[in-house]
């Protein structure tokens, strides 16, 4: 019985100060130790610096504060004669590889047939809207790009709004997210959540087990697929993104995502095409190009989508020749890469 | 409010700090907290507890041979209603709700009337009758009464007959059966004369109510708990520490062991509900993941009650004795959920097998018509049927029940089973503590799904007789191993003990690696789910 036991209370006192204070000089390990606080890996993707270390003369990009970006090094410093042209975009542009992605892609056609030199850096991120592709642009435009490819669509702005909700709730005072904001003990619980959780539970178990209040929330506010909706905020954020990078004087360039209906065989947009052509294609230094009428004239186009939204190596390819004619066009002042 | 929310230990810490700075007012102080704990859920529900207590403070003074004045009965045994009628000012309560609780109120004060005014021990069983009757009305109208309509319902339709009012709807208060189970014990412990009964109301009121023990026990006996409601215990420090190492246990087996494994079970039996088929080693890993959770929420469940109120200086009833070690089914139940255990042995089997046993003693012939074993089996049956029951409204819960009273007999009857149970040596005690565990496990399986034929299914898929199904993934396997590892771990460390919380008589290296590692596993799970399994019964 618990009045029995009351005398062991002296005996487990010194191991409990000792068990506190190890973590206590974990927790400040962990915060001057590591180069990234986890408030920083807890960003949701609404972290502007994550992801990017300048190391020495080079720049590292890695996975990172909710940033699934490929690992990637470059000279900090441009090389001379080089062009810098940056992809940013969701999980369509990230690709399964850095080397099979629109990106990779694009590089390998600037460097072969179109005759420029260039490195293409791969900022995709799966899930990415209007919002937190804003964020990555601000960022790399400290590395004097030559040319910004943004890969425009709408079903991702669910995400981001999920994604920012879940970034305010964890910054707020409420007391669920002080362990999450320990440096020691939240990466504890990050790196649990990350390495086994995601990787070694099948998706139905954890869809199972997932009770998000958040996505609840979100389902209350909108469809995800409701482009009604989610169009005019994501042109929003995109008339910031735009007055931002003309601002910094560089080219830009809008591809115009689209979708394929399987069961008509049709590729889609929902008028989005149209709407960012009225907005900005008269503007100097923007071109926009439509992946729906690229892909509308093909009879191959089923052959282009590995789903309704990703695209084959062989859809990135096409993707990727109707960009580098774009860059070509740019750089050379005009030829054909295709 | 459940144990398992983030604020809940913010209204403990607010709660135990406010208590101990209090020079008087104390049990009152209790009471509120407990109110507002109750409420959190549904505050009309507080009308039940107050209807229970009300009846086994009057009863149980009548049966003492000093039955209140009449101004007192009626002021007590009214309260359930001015309790409606106060919450009804703020929340709605239906006016159906409010007359059905005036006719219960004053109908209860009048049968206490006439049979106060009865002599010796007739008004002794009438009041023992009337307040059990209360109790075990309130828990089977709210508990069982949409069970039944739906069986009615059942039996009806072959006839042409559906009437729709058959089915009741009636919401079922959290934790009905432990606090009733409570109630009757005392009134039945007074009428017994193990314990006296008590002569402040508050007090009986705050029994039943105490706020860590409310919802999912442990079932508590007036005699150990009464005194206590003085609260005349002074501060002590070593209450804190105690506390605080019995609420660290507890939080871990829920957060870490149970809610954890809960991810694979509830995944495993969700689908089997929807027709779903698994290969063996599926079966076997959500047997194992249930059994885990089973026992790290409702094992951690009693910690955080028992930490919660050694916070505030009170003694609850340890309720598990590492059953998962035990050798036998019989030594199961009395290792596992102690508190009905033993409820049960002392007010259904016994009474019953007594009872039985006289009557057949008492034979014209003057011999026995049946042998004692027979009367012992047929009362084990009965009991645990009756326990099985205890836990829900469903055919799989009596199953249940009943598949341990079956394993309790066969223990009683096969030959080597009680020597293999009782052995000495290596090999008998590691292979009855597997079969007993193996049988525990296929157990649990009556108790988790949804319906019986779920449950055969199961079964059926863990014999591999449904054919081949879905196998399970090896991460499924990793991450159950790796929540399973540090809980058996513990439990290896306490084998020779009662329980885990006798970690603390561990060497100062152990206990120091023991709480770092739980704060460290326990801080890197989610934020735990709202309930525990218990408090729907």
């Amino acid at each position: 019985m618990d009045l029995d036991r009351l005398d062991y209370a002296p005996r487990i006192v010194g191991p409990a100060i000792i068990a506190v204070v190890a973590l206590a000089i974990l927790e400040f390990w962990a915060y001057f130790g590591f180069h990234e606080s986890s408030a920083e890996r807890n960003a949701f993707g609404y972290s502007r610096d994550a992801s990017f270390s300048v190391e020495g003369s080079f720049v590292a990009i890695t996975m990172s504060g909710s940033r699934s970006f490929w690992t990637q090094r470059y000279p900090r410093a441009k090389p001379p004669g080089l062009k810098r042209i940056m992809v940013i975009g969701d999980s369509a542009a990230r690709g399964a590889s850095l080397e099979d992605s629109v990106a990779g892609a694009l590089r390998r056609l600037l460097s072969g047939r179109c005759a420029v030199r260039a490195e293409v850096w791969n900022l995709s991120s799966p899930g990415y809207g209007s919002r937190r592709k804003q964020l990555v642009v601000d960022k790399v435009l400290e590395f004097h790009p030559d040319l910004i490819i943004y890969h425009a669509g709408v079903t991702t702005e669910y995400e981001d709004s999920r994604e920012w909700e879940r970034y305010t709730e964890y910054h707020s005072w409420h007391p669920r997210h002080w362990v999450d904001q320990l440096p020691f003990l939240g990466r504890v619980k990050l790196s649990k959540v990350e390495r086994l959780y995601w990787q070694w539970l099948p998706e139905d178990v954890r869809a199972a087990s997932l009770e998000d209040p958040l996505a609840m929330k979100m389902a209350g506010i909108a469809n995800k697929m409701d482009s009604r909706y989610w169009t005019p905020k994501m042109l929003a954020n995109l008339d910031r993104t735009v007055e931002e990078i003309r601002g910094a004087g560089v080219p830009l360039l809008i591809l115009v995502h689209a979708y394929f209906d399987r069961s008509n065989g049709r590729v889609i947009d929902a008028g989005l095409d149209k709407a960012i052509a009225a907005r900005y294609a008269s503007r100097p230094g923007v071109v926009v190009v439509s992946n729906r009428e690229l892909f509308s004239s093909r009879p191959d186009a089923s052959a282009l989508f590995a789903d309704t939204s990703h695209w084959t190596s062989a859809g990135m390819n096409v993707v990727a020749r109707e960009l580098g004619n774009s860059v070509s066009h740019l750089f050379n002042g005009g030829g054909n890469c295709s | 409010m459940s144990f398992a929310t983030w604020y809940y230990p913010f209204f403990l810490v607010a709660i135990s700090t406010v208590f101990w700075l209090l020079p008087r007012g104390r049990l009152a102080f209790i009471l509120l907290a407990s109110f507002v704990f109750y409420g959190f859920w549904d505050v009309r529900f507080c009308s039940l507890l107050i209807a229970a207590a009300a009846s086994d403070y009057l009863c149980t003074r009548g049966i003492e041979d000093a039955p209140p004045p009449l101004a007192k009965v009626l002021a007590i045994g009214m309260l359930p209603t001015a309790w409606l009628l106060v919450i009804g000012q703020f929340k709605e309560v239906a006016g159906l709700y409010v007359a059905t609780s005036t006719l219960a109120c004053a109908a209860f004060c009048l049968l206490f009337t006439a049979g106060s005014r009865l002599k010796g021990e007739n008004r002794r069983r009438f009041l023992l009758y009337l307040a059990v009757g209360v109790n075990l009305g309130i828990l089977v109208f709210f508990k069982y009464a949409n069970w039944f309509s739906a069986g009615l319902l059942a039996l009806l339709q072959p006839i042409g007959i559906s009437p729709d009012w058959v089915l009741l709807d009636i919401l079922l208060p959290v934790g009905i059966s432990f606090h009733t189970f409570q109630s009757i014990a005392y009134v039945a412990d007074v009428f017994a004369g193990r314990c006296k009964a008590e002569r402040d109301f508050w007090r009986v009121l705050c029994m039943i109510m105490f706020f860590p023990q409310l919802v999912a026990g442990p079932i508590e006996r007036a005699a150990g708990m009464l005194p206590q409601l003085s609260f005349e215990k002074r501060f002590d420090w070593r209450f804190v520490v105690w506390g605080l190492h019995l609420l660290l246990l507890g939080y871990f087996l829920k957060v870490f062991v149970a809610d954890n494994c809960a991810v694979i079970s509830d995944y495993f039996f969700e689908r089997i509900h929807l027709g779903e088929s698994f290969g063996v080693g599926w079966v076997l890993a959500a047997m194992g993941a249930y059994t885990a959770q089973i026992y790290g929420d409702f094992v951690g469940y009693s910690y955080i009650a028992r930490g919660s109120a050694i916070l505030l200086g009170i003694e609850l009833t340890r309720n598990f004795e590492l059953p998962l070690l035990s050798r036998s089914p019989g030594e199961f139940w009395r290792r596992w959920h102690i508190s009905l255990s033993t409820w049960i042995r002392d007010y259904v089997f016994l009474p019953l097998s007594l009872s039985i046993s006289n009557r057949n003693r008492s034979s014209p012939s003057g011999e026995p018509a049946v042998n004692d074993l027979a009367i012992v089996s047929f009362c084990l049956i009965v009991t645990m049927l009756l326990a099985g029951l205890w836990h829900g409204a469903d055919w799989h819960f009596i199953a249940f029940g009943g598949f341990h009273g079956v394993l309790q007999v066969l223990w009683l009857v096969v030959p080597g089973a009680k020597v293999l149970s009782s052995s000495a040596g290596f090999l008998p005690r590691i292979t009855s503590r597997m079969l007993t565990f193996v049988l525990v496990c296929v157990a649990w399986v009556l108790f988790r799904s949804d319906t019986m034929s779920d449950a055969a299914r199961v079964l059926a898929s863990a014999a591999g007789a449904n054919g081949p199904g879905a196998e399970v993934p090896s991460g499924v396997v990793s991450w159950l191993a790796v929540h399973a590892v540090p809980f058996v771990l513990l439990i290896a460390m306490v084998r020779h003990e009662k329980e885990e919380a006798d970690l603390a008589r561990r060497s100062k290296a152990i206990l120091a690696i023991s709480y770092f590692l739980m704060i460290m596993l326990l801080a890197s799970s989610e934020g735990g789910r709202a309930q525990f399994i218990y408090f729907q019964f």
